[in-house]
């Protein structure tokens, strides 16, 4: 009885409160989700479960906190209670479970309208939902462990409270401490809290547990301590010294900050060889490693140079991250390592490139700086595609003509895609799926041909000023303005700068698409691609043995695709890996290919025993030929081996 | 010259304890760190009596009723409530104690009707018509905000609450703290009223003299977190008297009457407005003969009970 009449006066009191509360987070929720839903294969919901995590849950935990604690404590309504016929504990372990029980609400809520919608994408199995309700359960947990803890300090509480947040920034930004490695920001890692689907982070999970644990068992102590003297002395309003310690904690803090910050500032990487080309402004660092390679490697540079200080002026960036790039001869020609941790980072194998080759290494460097300039945000939304077509375009054709071939390949793949996958058009909606489905090469072409086509109907300002909206134009830093940027659509704002609505624009692009199927250099490389489809099968024998096969059959397609198995130079491929965390993306290493020569009707491929039951594996079948510079992927498909 | 003094008899006869103590604390003590509180207090309040516990600020009152109620822990001594150890089931003993505190810190968001179903659900002896009853007898408004009341309307509340919950123990610490003397007595003559129709155990706290001169049947005085006297009032009063002589007249040692010095101690003496004052207490022998006889040029001065307890407290 006693616990209900608390309980009833709990919800009582705050019901009101708790209403609104809820309603306008999930509100929010709803709205990044809406947002995300008009390109669900660009970002995943549970991403937004993440960001409610690490944004307006915690603000959330500290209104629940303020009201059912500090509010009682404040008011002196606890020593009413607490002359009751109740147990001392029961009050606060009713809080603690109301509190905490709210917050869990809230999050699963989110949790399942994020699976909702990410079933239209990806593959949310029960295991998957139940891994990513646990992480955001238990960090719920530690939030409002924490919350329930400093709102028992009274006045304290502010001092601890930004006591808390300095010691997260300094684990968090400090460059000495490996964040991902420490419980609570290990769980909630970027990458990992989304993506990690068949590891449960039993270390993690347990780290932050335990830690809500000890702050819960802190609270309930203070609670206690002195039978509640002290927190009943904590309680009371801050004093005049008070606010003077608070300045001179903040000011320490400020100051061992900032000191620790100028001792540990990390240098930036350079190259340390007498073999390296080095511009300046935009600082540009090639490493070629011999003398035979200097002629290359000044050549690579004064182009790469020439077309940042470019793409600077064009666009008015302030500034560019330093591009480094590192000859590594023994790597295949299309074979690119990226890195943009410490600005752009690119080692490559362009001793043998042509001009193709090239135009793909430009394009990942141009990538990389680009995709700095938005904090490597635009790689996460649904403009991912702006920014993969603007640079390809900018390569290609940015600063002079395009190469007819090169328009030529470029075209036919983005035909092809299209031939295999209409809906791929729709940029917006499809980007990240068509990737995924036809590699990034196949989707590249696709947002190469978007531009070149806004080019020739709108000019060249058109793709310079979508390039400014999506690209330059500072991300948002914080909660409220992240909410703002997303108040307008993706695709609204992409309509407001073509001036035309979203359909017209793809309309009218695949008309002009299939306009060129007949230009004759466009018709030569359609010759060339094999007109096949793949199949894969995954099957145990009676005797356990696992095996994958794949095969390949002869389609129907509306452009002139060959159907002459004989004239078919290339050979097909078939690259598998293990799924790893990220599901979205596929980056096979070359022992995991089988090569073969394309023969419609027949098994291929044939794997026996590689993989074993229970295992998640990426199976992709690419067409390797002498005329595309990359593969192109017939078909990829992932299979949970049973 | 000679003046005979006279004590008049007490309107009322004298009060006498019966039965086994409903409270009782045994050499009671508590420290806050190195400020010891409580101080080895005792005392006992019996059935149905009106026990005022006397005591200045800070002499340790409130935390004495917070160790009865079993809310502060005392470091050595025993108390019982009901005859029970407080510490064998403290929940069941503060289902049967009513408490009303010195600050009513009850939830200003709350009606009386709100707060009255939110307590009855931790007293199983609820008593929801005398809840109404007292409600109306006390002009209660029971659908206003309890953070609109004024101080004795809330007090008026938390009587009414504690009283609802058919108490066999009432506890009032200072409960009257902050109200004017219309409210004051208003509120006195509500637990003399109710205490007396109930029959119920009264233990009120305060350390207004004229409080327990209302209201009380036994005091104890507590200072420095000892008991420096329980039992009735009227023999207190009767026990210390106050004499003066002029300055001019008096003889240092010499004492207002004819008894010997060991049958009386001195409270308090000294020199004011030009005269030499001396406050003592008798031995109750002395006291039974209801006649002391005056030495020359020393007056008996007329003393307040608010008098006799401050010299009591002070001289302890």
């Amino acid at each position: 009885m006693a616990a209900i009449a608390l309980l009833g006066k709990d919800v009582r009191e705050h019901r009101l409160a708790a209403v609104v509360l809820s309603c306008g987070s999930l509100a929010v929720v709803l709205l990044l989700l809406a947002q995300n839903a008009s390109a669900p294969f660009s970002m995943s919901p549970f991403e937004i479960v993440r960001f409610a995590l690490l944004s307006f849950l915690p603000l959330i935990a500290l209104i629940v906190g303020n009201r059912l604690v500090v509010r009682e404590y404040l008011s002196g309504t606890h020593q009413f209670v607490e002359a009751l016929p109740v147990g001392s504990f029961l009050p606060l372990i009713l809080k603690y479970l109301v509190g905490y029980g709210y917050l869990a609400f809230i999050a699963t809520m989110m949790v399942l309208l994020a699976a909702r919608q990410a079933g239209v994408a990806d593959d949310v199995t029960p295991d998957y939902l139940g891994l990513i309700l646990a992480k955001t359960l238990v960090m719920c947990a530690l939030y409002w462990s924490v919350v329930f803890c400093f709102s028992l300090c009274g006045h304290l509480r502010i001092a601890l409270y930004l006591l808390a947040a300095a010691l997260v920034a300094l684990i968090a930004w400090y460059p000495g401490i490996d964040a991902e490695r420490v419980a609570p920001f290990a769980l909630m890692d970027d990458q990992l809290f989304v993506f990690e689907r068949d590891r449960v982070p039993w270390e993690d999970m347990a780290g932050t547990a335990l830690l809500a644990l000890v702050f819960a068992l802190a609270g309930f102590v203070l609670s206690r301590l002195g039978e509640g003297s002290v927190v009943e002395r904590l309680a009371r309003p801050m004093t005049r010294r008070d606010y003077v310690a608070l300045g001179v904690l903040a000011a320490s803090g400020m100051a061992i900050w900032s000191t620790l910050l100028d001792r540990d500032d990390r240098q930036a990487v350079e190259f340390s060889s007498d073999y390296v080309v080095r511009l300046g402004d935009p600082a540009v660092a090639v490493l070629y490693l011999e003398e035979d390679n200097e002629s290359s490697a000044q050549d690579i540079a004064r182009r790469t140079h020439a077309s940042l200080s470019a793409l600077q002026a064009t666009l008015g960036l302030a500034k560019v991250p330093d591009v480094k790039l590192a000859l590594t001869p023994g790597r295949e020609r299309h074979d690119f390592d990226y890195e943009t941790a410490d600005g752009v980072f690119v080692s490559a194998n362009w001793l043998e490139h042509d001009g193709y080759d090239d135009a793909i290494l430009d394009s990942v460097v141009m990538h990389g700086v680009l995709s700095a300039q938005t904090g490597g945000r635009a790689m996460f939304e649904p403009y991912h595609w702006v920014l993969d077509g603007f640079t390809r375009w900018w390569v290609e054709q940015g600063r002079a003509r395009i190469d007819p071939e090169h328009q030529a390949e470029l075209v036919a793949r983005a035909l092809w895609v299209l031939d295999i996958d209409p809906a791929a058009s729709r940029l917006v909606e499809r980007w990240q799926l068509t990737a995924d489905r036809f590699s990034y090469p196949g989707a590249e072409s696709l947002a190469w041909a978007s531009m070149a086509f806004l080019e020739q109907s709108q000019g060249r300002e058109t793709v310079l000023r979508l390039a400014n909206e999506f690209l330059v134009k500072p991300v948002a830093t914080n909660a409220l303005a992240t909410l703002e940027d997303r108040r307008t659509g993706i695709a609204s704002r992409f309509e407001w700068i073509l001036g035309m609505p979203l359909d017209s624009f793809h309309q009218q692009w695949q008309q002009w698409l299939t306009d060129q199927r007949e230009e004759a250099s466009v018709r030569r490389y359609l010759a060339r691609i094999p007109s096949l489809q793949g199949r894969v099968i995954s099957r145990t024998t009676t005797d356990g043995v696992h095996t994958l096969s794949a095969g390949y059959e002869l389609r129907d397609s509306a452009l002139n695709l060959s159907v002459d198995v004989a004239s078919w130079e290339g050979l097909c491929v078939m690259k598998h890996d293990y799924i790893g965390p990220f599901d979205t993306e596929f980056e096979v290493d070359d022992e995991y290919q089988d090569e073969a020569p394309c023969q419609p009707g027949e098994e291929v491929h044939v794997l026996n025993s590689f993989y074993s039951p229970g295992d998640r594996v990426l199976v992709a079948l690419d067409y390797e030929g002498p005329d595309f510079h990359q593969p192109l992927r017939l078909y990829s498909t992932r299979l949970s081996v049973q | 010259m000679m003046s005979h003094l006279a004590y008049e008899a007490s309107p009322v006869p004298a009060y006498r304890p019966t039965g086994s103590p409903v409270l009782s604390l045994e050499a009671v003590q508590k420290s806050f760190g190195s400020l010891r509180v409580l101080d080895g207090l005792t005392l006992a309040v019996y059935p149905g009596e009106v026990f005022g516990f006397l005591g200045r600020n800070g002499a340790g009152k409130s935390t004495a009723i917070r160790i009865i109620m079993g809310i502060t822990r005392c470091d050595a001594g025993q108390i019982r409530v009901f005859g029970k150890s407080l510490s064998s089931d403290v929940t069941g003993i503060r289902q049967r104690i009513g408490y009303v505190a010195q600050e009513q810190n009850m939830y200003p968001w709350m009606t009386p009707k709100v707060l009255a179903r939110f307590v009855s659900g931790f007293y199983p002896r609820w008593d929801e018509p005398r809840f109404q009853h007292l409600m109306a007898d006390f002009d209660l408004p029971a659908k206003r905000r309890i953070g609109t009341f004024s101080g004795g309307m809330k007090a008026k509340l938390a009587l009414t609450i504690a009283l609802s919950t058919r108490p066999e123990l009432l506890i009032l610490d200072e409960p009257t703290a902050g109200m004017d003397p219309v409210a004051r007595r208003e509120f006195l003559d509500l637990v003399r009223e109710q205490t007396m129709r109930d029959g119920a155990t009264t233990f009120f706290s305060t350390h207004l003299i004229d409080e327990i001169e209302a209201v009380a049947d036994r005091i104890g005085i507590v200072e420095a977190g000892r008991t420096i006297y329980d039992g009735e009032l009227d023999p207190l009063r009767n026990s210390i008297g106050t004499w003066s002589i002029a300055m001019a007249d008096y003889v240092p040692g010499s004492v207002p009457g004819e008894f010997a010095r060991r049958r009386l101690r001195v409270l308090r003496e000294g020199e004011r407005q030009g005269r030499w004052v001396m406050c003592l207490q008798f031995s109750e022998d002395l006291l039974a003969s209801h006649e002391i006889v005056l030495n020359e040029g020393w007056r008996h001065d007329v003393m307040s009970l608010e008098d006799v307890f401050i010299a009591v407290v002070a001289n302890a």
